[in-house]
């Protein structure tokens, strides 16, 4: 008796049992059947509290759940399986259930990603192009680009700059071995190997930056808000002759 | 006698002349329907149910009122002369009405009532219960859902308590009678220029009880006496 008053105030028993999904009132009547053997309901309601119109609800739960059984007759008695078997079968089910929900929810998430994408492709406001010129907003969403050009840079980064934190920031981001990177600036930075500094005057409002000679980015910081322009030149002639092609200038 | 008669164990009411035409008493731990209409003697055959039992038997008993002051009900027995007050100071017999009181009886809803009458009976360990009555439980289950349902649900729950339970009820045609164990129909009826008392077994389940309508008396002193003889109330 002492045992188990102590089970059933115990905060991580409790714990246990509502991650297998037994609510409060399922502990407690499972933890009374525990102590008393084989009970009827209202003594399981005595015992644990759980009001008497509440209790039959409650057992009829935990036979679903596998953790007791009950006698025919009447008054019904009620007693506990032997909880190695019911705890086993339980997180058996509870994964199996798991699994069941992960697929359907895999299988919803793979039917509406298309019409997300397309609707996230046509609001997004970080980027905004126009025939192969991209307004993009924030310092990150600049670097991110900067990454995903990188992946097809074959020859030559060419950086102009007077901003060496920025200059800085970039050469961490496009340093690669046997790749040419030319920087030019009126302030040249130290501690660079294998690449070439020109100096020359740059104006101080913009940081170029070409990549492969097929795409260029313009960076403009205003009270450290970042903005850039990403030009890429082949779109941007496809577009062009597109637009020829529809009658356009 | 059937099989099942043989295997069911009976309570007796102690009423004198009823467990004689009731095949032997109510088979215990059932509830059964107590109906009539007004002045018929239900409340007086309940309560000599409950106070034969303490006095004869040692069952304790628990009277719910719904819809009467349990004041005014323990002043109308006071012509039995049974100890009631004797009786319920010893806790061998509660008469009570629902938490609140009567007044506003429309905010029970069925669950607070099971609960309780659950906790009512836990109080005086009763081994018969009344509920008075039927009407108001009505007005209780017809806020609900599905009436049916609560009302099966109700007479399970009820049914579990261990106790054998009276439901009291006014004359008329209910679920009730199908769900319940038995059917106790009482009569106080106008025959030329005097009324007569008459109570009749109308449903008793696995249970050899008298087919016919008995004469009935409600005696200064001592409460209802059922006579062994039939009653016409047609002569």
């Amino acid at each position: 008796m002492i045992i188990l008053a102590t089970i059933i105030i115990d905060p991580f028993i409790s714990e246990v049992l509502s991650s297998i999904n037994l609510n409060e009132y399922e502990r407690k009547a499972y933890l009374s059947i525990l102590e008393e053997g084989k009970v009827v309901a209202r003594n399981i309601s005595r015992k644990s509290g759980i009001p008497y119109a509440k209790v039959y609800q409650t057992l009829d739960a935990l036979i679903d759940k596998g953790f007791i059984l009950k006698d025919d007759g009447r008054p019904k008695k009620f007693y506990a399986i032997d909880p190695k078997t019911s705890f086993t079968r339980r997180l058996e089910f509870l994964e199996r259930e798991w699994r069941s929900q992960q697929s359907l929810r895999e299988m919803n998430v793979e039917k509406i990603l298309p019409s997300l994408v397309l609707l996230f492709n046509e609001t997004k406001p970080q980027q905004k192009t126009e025939g192969g010129v991209w307004k993009i907003i924030g310092l990150e969403e600049i670097f991110n680009k900067v990454d995903t050009l990188m992946i097809s840079v074959s020859k030559r980064i060419l950086i102009t700059s007077n901003n060496s934190k920025l200059i800085n920031q970039l050469l961490n981001r496009v340093y690669r071995p046997n790749l040419e990177i030319i920087i030019r600036s009126q302030k040249i930075p130290e501690n660079y190997k294998d690449i070439t500094f020109i100096k020359i005057p740059v104006s101080n409002s913009s940081t170029i930056c070409v990549i492969d000679e097929y795409a260029m980015i313009t960076i403009f910081e205003v009270k450290n808000n970042y903005t850039a322009v990403l030009t890429k030149m082949n779109e941007m002639i496809k577009s062009y002759l597109s637009d020829i092609e529809q009658g356009g200038e | 006698m059937n099989r099942e008669e043989n295997d069911l164990e009976k309570i007796k009411t102690g009423i004198p002349g009823f467990d004689e035409i009731a095949g032997g008493g109510f088979i215990k731990n059932r509830n059964i329907l107590v109906q009539g209409e007004a002045g018929t003697g239900k409340s007086t055959f309940s309560m000599q149910y409950l106070v034969e039992g303490i006095r004869q038997y040692n069952e304790n008993g628990l009277f719910i009122s719904l819809e009467y002051d349990p004041i005014f009900l323990i002043e109308d027995m006071k012509a039995y002369n049974w100890p009631i007050n004797e009786y319920t100071r010893e806790n061998k017999l509660s008469i009570v009405a629902p938490k609140g009181g009567l007044e506003n009886p429309s905010n029970m809803n069925v669950d607070d009532l099971i609960n309780f009458i659950f906790e009512e009976t836990d109080k005086v360990n009763a081994k018969r219960l009344v509920i008075d009555s039927l009407n108001s439980l009505e007005f209780i289950f017809s806020k609900t859902e599905n009436y049916r349902k609560e009302m099966i649900r109700f007479n399970s729950l009820i049914g579990d308590l261990e106790c054998t339970t009276l439901l009291i009820s006014e004359l008329h045609n209910n679920i009730y009678t199908y769900l319940s164990h038995g059917v106790i129909n009482l009569f106080y009826t106008k025959v030329g220029a005097n009324r007569l008392r008459g109570i009749e077994v109308r449903k008793m389940r696995g249970t050899q009880h008298s087919s016919y309508t008995h004469a009935m008396l409600i005696q200064d002193s001592t409460g209802i006496e059922v006579l062994p003889t039939e009653i016409d109330f047609n002569l």
